[in-house]
């Protein structure tokens, strides 16, 4: 049963101050934080395709494939490794998403739930794609990565589990919630040339 | 620069991964004697030329992969799974 | 060959130094040798010097498969200290910084010896612990140690940030002893020693095999024919491990790249050594104007005398952080040496179980300051077949027996050394 855990708050309720940061004009990106429910889910040992099964019965999505994200209008299904997945859903109460990941998967997948460990963003605009290149090291170029795609990299030196969402671009960014503030300290310096609007988080 | 291509994720930097060593050593028998251990904890190859290794993915997917790669020029020729068999080409 | 004098610089200045003798000989290989010597660097320099000095064993070779010091000798970040842990280390370390402190007199030779001193900071309060740890185990064994504050600190070296965000530096302990000798001018200095005393110094003539019959060393097979020898050093740090195979030994030994930096000439503005306790950096100025900088090893094995970026960039940012006025430094030449990484961060010099055979090897990036107690205590080794007191721990076997010299307490994984 859920434990008794406060609500989860992210650091960028504080540290994310919304407003205008660095120039001004046309080429600007916005970023946003999200209030997301965040689950694991690890096939269990030979299950892997029943835990498939389960979750396009139970929750309507197919799991994706290495490198790929897949979305249903209420949820995302992000691989980060071989048998497992990271959930993402809108945050309704404590526990919520992780209590139907697994009446819908049983026995065959472990669940995890990470909402109070990760933190989402999502930085979109023209230069978004030239703000994350200053710190990310694989190739976000329209011919190499495209919506639905997902990666887990290093941004800014911090691990982030990154995919494009649309040809905004607008590409959505899961960190570490310990490392979120500096992540985002980061990010802002590196939106600078640019200019970037914090919009309210969500 | 290593671009290490993890058969899980696409060809990605040197920096996120952890170099493990060498992947040819494998773990005697609980009873074969202090000689055989000595060699697996210690004594290594240490080629001038193909070895294959493992490297952990651990800022990626975080597994961890076989390389074979060439310790004098560097180049990368063959990556794999952990369970894969990789062969070094012969000297 | 005539010693080198202020009177013989005075009377060579009347033929505008032109007339200056060849530093060291250039033979061709004899036969056979008592000893043969493989690798010309600094420490089969110092090996080939001590047996002619020590132990009157005159009939000796070093073979070198470029010219000498062209190797790890030429690569390294010329520091000299003597600030170890451990006990087994100290007598050893200590005895070879006595021997940097009587080097130039004994060999004639300037190798620009500057007891500047080796700080290294911590950021800590366990730190502090460790640190006054290591100083404290140094001086009961008669090493000299100092724990400095801050204040010291920021007196002995003014550019170091003290107050940086994340690693506030909290003091350092200083070895005064400790310091930088010039790397070339040691393998000359030795060189040029060893020649006079009867060595011969063969460039260019690479080991390609070694001959054993009956479990004894019977010479090296080499580039330019077979040298017989009765005895054989190998000195061929960051390759040891291939030179070991040619005789049928395996050893607990990774070869790793590490790399080196020197920026653009700069008016003096660091007149110590000085290493950064949060991270792998340490630093010192040449007496022309460079900087003289490393950080850790790139961590995955390689031959290669090149490293690669990312280590660049975390051995930057570790100066950057320590001393934040590197930031507008240009770096003029950066390059990397092979290491012997052993499994336990210690060195190997002793005997081996090919009879005649013996190594001085596993420097891991800590050879440059062994340099003349290595050549020393090889040389002992080889002269009597026994080790000295002072390199007794160094062996192979210590990793059987469960006698590892594991300063950084890393274990059996070359990489973290």
């Amino acid at each position: 049963m859920p434990v008794s855990a406060p609500e989860p708050r992210s650091p960028l309720v504080q540290a994310l101050k919304p407003g205008r940061h660095g120039a001004v004009g046309a080429r600007q990106v916005t970023l946003r934080a999200y209030r997301r429910s965040l689950v694991q889910l690890q096939a269990r040992k030979g299950r892997a395709a029943d835990l498939a099964t389960a979750v396009r019965q139970g929750l309507g999505l197919a799991l994706p494939p290495p490198g790929r994200a897949e979305t249903s209008p209420t949820l995302a299904a992000i691989w980060i490794q071989p048998s497992a997945w990271l959930l993402c859903a809108p945050y309704l109460a404590e526990g919520d998403l992780a209590r139907s990941v697994r009446a819908a998967v049983g026995s065959a997948g472990a669940v995890v739930d990470q909402t109070h460990g990760k933190s989402v963003l999502r930085l979109s605009g023209p230069t978004a794609r030239a703000v994350l290149e200053t710190g990310c090291r694989i190739d976000l170029h329209p011919r190499a990565f495209a919506p639905g795609q997902a990666a887990a990299t290093p941004v800014g030196h911090i691990d982030c589990i990154l995919r494009q969402l649309d040809n905004a671009p607008s590409y959505e960014l899961i960190v570490a919630s310990t490392l979120a503030e500096a992540f985002v300290d980061w990010l802002l310096h590196a939106a600078a040339a640019y200019g970037c609007e914090v919009l309210p988080p969500d | 620069m290593h671009r290490i291509d993890c058969p899980w994720c696409g060809v990605r930097d040197e920096i996120e991964f952890a170099y493990r060593g060498d992947a040819t050593v494998k773990r005697p028998e609980a009873g074969a004697g202090v000689d055989a251990f000595y060699a697996y904890v210690y004594e290594r190859g240490n080629p001038r030329g193909w070895h294959i290794e493992w490297w952990h993915h651990a800022a990626g997917c975080r597994q961890w992969i076989k390389v074979l790669r060439h310790t004098l020029t560097h180049e990368i020729r063959a990556t794999a799974k952990a369970g894969d068999t990789v062969t070094a080409p012969k000297p | 060959m005539s010693r080198y004098s202020a009177f013989q610089l005075f009377v060579n200045a009347f033929t505008g130094h032109r007339s200056w003798p060849r530093a060291w000989r250039d033979p061709a290989p004899k036969p056979a040798y008592d000893v043969v010597i493989v690798g010309g660097g600094g420490h089969g320099l110092a090996a080939a010097y001590y047996l002619a000095k020590e132990h009157g064993i005159t009939n000796v070779a070093v073979v070198e498969k470029g010219p000498i010091g062209l190797g790890n000798t030429g690569r390294n970040t010329t520091i000299v200290r003597s600030n170890y842990m451990f006990p087994q280390n100290h007598h050893f370390y200590e005895w070879s910084l006595k021997l940097w402190e009587g080097l130039e007199q004994d060999l004639n030779f300037n190798a620009m010896v500057s007891q500047r001193g080796v700080l290294g900071l911590f950021h800590s309060d366990a730190q502090r612990q460790v640190f006054a740890r290591r100083g404290n185990s140094m001086r009961l064994s008669g090493i000299d140690a100092e724990l400095l504050d801050r204040d010291q600190v920021r007196a002995f070296v003014p550019l170091v940030d003290l107050d940086n965000g994340r690693f506030p530096v909290m003091g350092g302990l200083l070895q005064r002893r400790g310091g930088t000798a010039r790397h070339d001018a040691v393998a000359w200095g030795f060189a040029r020693a060893a020649d006079r005393r009867g060595v011969d110094i063969i460039q260019h003539c690479e080991v390609t095999g070694i001959r054993v019959a009956g479990n004894r060393v019977q010479g090296v097979e080499t580039t330019r024919g077979f040298i017989g020898a009765k005895k054989i050093g190998l000195a061929v740090a960051g390759n040891t491990s291939r030179l070991a195979q040619m005789a049928g030994i395996s050893l607990p030994i990774e070869s790793h790249v590490l790399q080196a930096f020197v920026s653009e000439s700069l008016k003096p503005m660091i007149d110590c050594v000085v290493t950064f306790g949060a991270g792998h950096f340490y630093i010192s100025q040449s007496d022309k104007g460079g900087l003289v900088f490393g950080g850790n090893i790139d961590g995955y094995n390689s031959y290669a005398q090149r490293g690669n970026l990312p280590t660049v960039e975390h051995v930057w940012s570790a100066g950057v952080t320590m001393i934040p006025a590197l930031s507008r430094v240009r770096v003029l030449r950066q390059w990397g040496g092979v290491m012997d990484m052993t499994m336990d961060g210690s060195p190997i010099i002793c005997r081996t179980p090919v009879e005649n055979l013996y190594i001085d090897g596993g420097w891991c990036y800590g050879g440059f300051k062994a340099t003349p107690a290595a050549g020393w205590c090889h040389a002992h080794t080889i002269a009597r077949d026994a080790p000295h007191e002072f390199n007794r721990h160094f062996t192979i076997d210590r990793f059987r027996e469960g006698l590892m010299i594991d300063e950084r307490g890393a274990g059996p994984s070359p990489w973290l050394q």
